[in-house]
């Protein structure tokens, strides 16, 4: 097992090695770079597979080396996000090929990949912070890709404001170091209680600092601009993966400083959030007529279900959050995927616009609507399991009404996600709808990929749940 | 040399204005960052630099200027560096954060110049097309 000590910086460098030569191949071959991209977020994903399959063997603690460590929760994380990469980049290849700067473009879609990795895979905070600020650049250079106006501004908004979080972040580094000497979240003693200035300190900045990356509510003015105005490749990997993997790193430090006897205050905090992030996003994605956006405000209310998983302390609550981690990145994912299709066959992203879609564009209506029900928590798709799962952990915790708050939110988001594919897909078709064509098959293989995982996730739940069990009993220690 | 680049770019007179909201949201922070130098009971081992970084916050959220903007965050991270060297971490950190710390900015002022491209000026309340 001494190889498998380096599979988490294999997984890292991969895809940077990738962000540092793409653009020297671009400029002597276009298809070259194109083809070495998805070769390098192949090889990522291959890689990925291998190390749960190394984690799932037997490793239940995990491996690595230098403070990269590998564990079956991270291994679960590292490997959502390489599905996506992959994904985002196949489709990146036709979506975008007509447009400038590509070079720029894949090099940035390569170093957000791996800064995502080195969020999931790195037992030091600091090295956390580092990734986060690595992510930010990168993906605020894929926001303003397009620099026309609109662009603009959502860049703005996005490197401001997550930089102002990552420096929250970095505060809760120097405060941690203060307090408890060292960095590694491996070799840190656990709080037996959060009282006092310090850990209390700690304890927010850290919520803030990455609430504000993951889209929590009242920390969410960003994401809905930044995932509608950035390309469609690009706002599946932010809504399918970045902010999950915020939300992943928040909940890893909080159980790694704080025992269960201390996660009390903190739990609480971060229920409030999870449950404020669910209303207002789903009240908000109600009134959408963008289909970027009201995507983009979903994600904020599915957020909501992930912080109410991990705040809620318990094993139970966090596998579900995990879950709903996966559940969440290919529905998503696959969603944004498919408004993208949409948006380059009819030129507009007001769904009111557009009708009858469901005959042109049949692959796209049908994964899309697949990923629409996984969302909503329908059954037999992985959404349902995870949203499940959260909500035995809450009513298992003495939360009842959590659960009827978690309920009225999944039938309100069928409610809103049918609203958007009934007036895209459905009805007479108009203008816009009757010169459109099905997507390429390089833009429909990924999706029809992310749709076929989201039935067997739903369909197979257990090698999932007991894969992940063993790790979030772990990380909570008992909590 | 920044100055000069400024006044080249035409940025010679602002006008600073905030909603009742950001007021007392940067009051507040302000405050609170105030308290934990002053106050025995909130006071710790780096809360002086944490009020310097509230401040750079404070002038982040304040400034209409992109360009002042950026200085606030700056302005924040420098004051957690010196509340890092006190740590002692160890060297490679330091030389780590400085890298993404410079990595950054030339992102953030990159996205200022196109600000100024797309919208005429360095008034990041002018980029105001993206609502709810």
């Amino acid at each position: 097992m001494e190889e498998a000590a380096y599979l988490p910086l294999v997984l890292i460098l991969t895809p940077a090695v990738a962000g540092c030569l793409a653009p020297l191949i671009g400029k002597v071959s276009e298809k070259g770079r194109d083809a070495f991209s998805v070769l390098m977020e192949t090889l990522t994903l291959l890689i990925a597979v291998y190390a749960a399959y190394v984690c799932f063997s037997g490793v239940a603690g995990g491996v690595g080396i230098w403070d990269f460590a590998l564990d079956r929760l991270s291994a679960l994380i590292a490997l959502r996000v390489t599905i996506l990469g992959f994904a985002a980049t196949l489709y990146s290849i036709h979506y975008i090929s007509e447009e400038p700067h590509l070079n720029r473009y894949y090099a940035c879609l390569h170093f957000f990949v791996a800064g995502m990795l080195g969020m999931v895979l790195t037992q030091n905070v600091a090295f956390m912070y580092v990734f986060l600020e690595i992510m930010t650049v990168a993906s605020c250079v894929l926001v303003a890709h397009r620099t026309y106006k609109e662009a603009a501004e959502a860049g703005y908004k996005y490197i401001v404001l997550c930089t102002i979080g990552a420096l929250f972040v970095l505060l809760g580094v120097a405060l941690t170091y203060q307090h408890f000497g060292t960095l590694s979240l491996v070799a840190v003693e656990k709080l037996a209680a959060a009282d006092g200035v310090v850990p209390m300190f700690i304890a927010l900045s850290i919520i803030f600092g990455f609430g504000l990356k993951a889209g929590m509510v009242p920390l969410h003015a960003w994401l809905p601009d930044a995932h509608a105005e950035a390309p469609s490749s690009i706002s599946c990997l932010l809504s399918g993966a970045m902010i999950h993997t915020a939300a992943y790193a928040m909940a890893k430090v909080l159980f790694s400083l704080f025992a269960a006897e201390a996660f009390g205050m903190i739990g609480l905090l971060l229920v409030s959030f999870g449950v404020l992030s669910m209303i207002v996003g789903t009240m908000l994605a109600l009134v959408q007529t963008d289909m970027k956006r009201l995507l983009a405000y979903s994600s904020v209310d599915q957020m909501g279900f992930i912080l109410l998983g991990f705040g809620l302390g318990s094993v139970l609550g966090a596998i579900g959050a995990a879950y709903h981690i996966l559940s969440h990145c290919l529905g998503k994912g696959l969603l944004f995927l498919s408004a993208g299709a949409v948006i380059k066959a009819t030129g507009t992203r007001n769904f009111r616009e557009l009708g009858g879609l469901s005959s042109k564009m049949p692959v796209t209506a049908v994964v899309s609507m697949i990923a629409a029900l996984s969302l909503s928590g329908v059954p037999p798709f992985s959404g349902f399991i995870s949203e499940f799962l959260i909500c035995k952990a809450a009513f298992e915790a003495g939360h009842p009404i959590l659960v009827l708050i978690m309920l009225i939110v999944s039938v309100t988001t069928l409610a809103y996600l049918l609203r958007f594919l009934h007036a895209t897909f459905f009805g007479e078709p108009n203008g816009r709808s009757e010169t459109a064509k099905e997507a390429p098959a390089s833009m429909l293989v990924p999706m029809v990929i992310l749709a076929a995982l989201c039935i067997l996730f739903g369909i197979f739940p257990t090698p999932v749940i007991e894969f992940v069990r063993v790790a979030c009993a772990t990380l909570l220690g008992g909590a | 040399m920044l100055v000069a680049y400024l006044r080249r770019l035409g940025v010679r007179i602002e006008v600073e204005t905030m909603s009742t909201v950001t007021s007392v949201v940067v009051t507040g922070i302000f405050l609170g960052a105030t308290l934990a130098v002053l106050l025995p009971f909130v006071r710790f081992e780096v809360a002086t630099f944490f009020a310097v970084f509230m401040l750079g916050i404070y002038v982040a959220l304040l400034k209409r200027d992109v360009i002042k903007v950026i200085l606030g965050i700056l302005l924040s991270a420098n004051a957690l560096y010196p509340a890092l060297a006190l740590l002692e971490l160890p060297f490679s950190i330091y030389l780590v954060f400085d890298v993404t710390e410079i990595l950054v900015t030339l992102v953030m002022l990159w996205v200022a110049l196109l600000i100024k491209e797309r919208y005429g000026a360095l008034d990041g309340w002018k980029a105001n097309l993206l609502r709810w």
